[in-house]
């Protein structure tokens, strides 16, 4: 029962992540698991509202327009 | 007293599921995720008529993993109460189904219609009966579910619905309500105001208020990116600037031996030791699009300079109740 609603998807850059976790607190879906292997988004639910990328410290987060 | 780190809390499944219908960049969920996670163990949630009651529960949807009630828009402290009793009565009687929970978290959701306007009496009335509860205010400053109509918790010269601004009337004519006073009037063991954007307190206060022993309240400031109209992506950097401007400032209060006890939260001390980094609310004010007429076409400093006034006067009523 999922749609896509959103304009744009993040996209994370797993070599500047310094997993620092803030994307995951500050997701207002719960969509961001900070993983062993990295930060991984849940597509099915992300509206893309792009907190994760405001938030990221090093900006390793970038929002991509949804084609 | 347990403390919760980030780390741990991150661990923890989140209790309020994906796939909610509220809108993009909302920050009633991320405050409502952080403080279930600070539940201690058994739940029970329930929420007043709001965005976060009609977004989450959509027949024949639920996005709650946690017991969850609804009853009418004014009743959430009422509801809650008679959580408390119900459970209290089978733990004496030693049946039923709650009675072999030991401790029992039942935290009410309210937006701030529902608590500042309809809800004032139930709330009330629930402190006053002393239930063992937490009221949790999600203040988003309008009744935005409906479409943002002016409540007793818009700030003064915002724009609403009810409350447009024109040449005549520069939005909402009327100071926010301090609901904070009044709710510690009643002599509850804890009060205290919290912000998404510094998660560490919101998980230590909300853990304080489900460990006290009666009534406890937290007031959270929610911005809403609809209603206050600034992008979606900008909601923790607008609640970060509410807390840096003092406008909306971060403190917990105590009933101990007879008299409330105020204490300033780390951001909020930090910048009453160190008064040259507070922000002047101009920067907050000019972030929302629903203070647009404040700075066009023209700007009007009295009315700014009076919001000012009002923030500085109120902080410094602040430091002055925490002894600061």
């Amino acid at each position: 029962m999922s749609q896509i609603v959103r304009a744009f998807q993040p996209e994370v850059d797993q070599n500047t992540c310094i997993k620092c976790g803030n994307c995951q607190t500050y997701c207002p879906e719960g969509t961001v698991m900070l993983t062993e292997e990295g930060v991984v988004f849940d597509y099915r639910y992300c509206k893309g509202c792009g907190v994760c990328a405001n938030e990221c410290p090093v900006k390793a987060i970038k929002m991509r327009r949804e084609e | 007293m347990s403390d919760l780190t980030l780390k741990e809390a991150a661990l923890k499944p989140d209790l309020l599921a994906s796939g909610h219908r509220l809108c993009a960049g909302c920050g009633e969920t991320i405050i409502a995720r952080m403080i279930l996670k600070a539940a201690r163990g058994p739940t029970i949630a329930t929420s007043a008529t709001g965005c976060l009651e009609v977004s989450t529960s959509i027949y024949p949807y639920t996005a709650w993993m946690v017991p969850w009630i609804h009853s009418a828009f004014e009743n959430a402290a009422a509801t809650a109460s008679g959580i408390e009793a119900a459970w209290r009565a089978m733990r004496r009687k030693q049946k039923g189904p709650l009675s072999r929970y030991e401790t029992l978290d039942i935290i009410a959701f309210a937006g701030d219609g529902g608590t500042y306007d309809i809800g004032l009496q139930a709330l009330s009335g629930a402190l006053e009966r002393g239930h063992d509860f937490t009221y949790v205010l999600l203040d988003n400053e309008a009744y935005m579910n409906t479409g943002i109509q002016r409540s007793g918790g818009t700030p003064f010269a915002a724009e609403t619905t009810t409350s447009p601004s024109g040449k005549a009337v520069p939005g909402k004519k009327e100071w926010k309500k301090p609901i904070d006073e009044i709710v510690i009037a009643h002599e509850i063991p804890y009060a205290a105001s919290i912000n998404p954007a510094y998660p560490m307190d919101v998980l230590r206060k909300s853990r304080k208020a489900l460990e006290a022993d009666g009534p406890a309240f937290l007031h959270a400031l929610v911005p809403c990116s609809r209603g206050w109209r600034f992008p979606p992506e900008k909601t923790i950097e607008v609640s970060r600037l509410a807390v840096q401007t003092c406008i909306f400032p971060l403190y917990e209060c105590r009933f101990l031996e007879g008299r409330p006890h105020y204490e300033l939260s780390s951001p909020s001390l930090a910048i009453a030791k160190k008064p040259e980094s507070k922000k002047p609310v101009e920067e907050y004010l000019r972030i929302q699009g629903r203070f647009n007429h404040l700075f066009r076409p023209e700007m009007r400093v009295d009315l700014i300079s009076s919001i000012q006034e009002w923030v500085d006067n109120r902080w410094e009523m602040l430091k002055e109740k925490s002894g600061v």
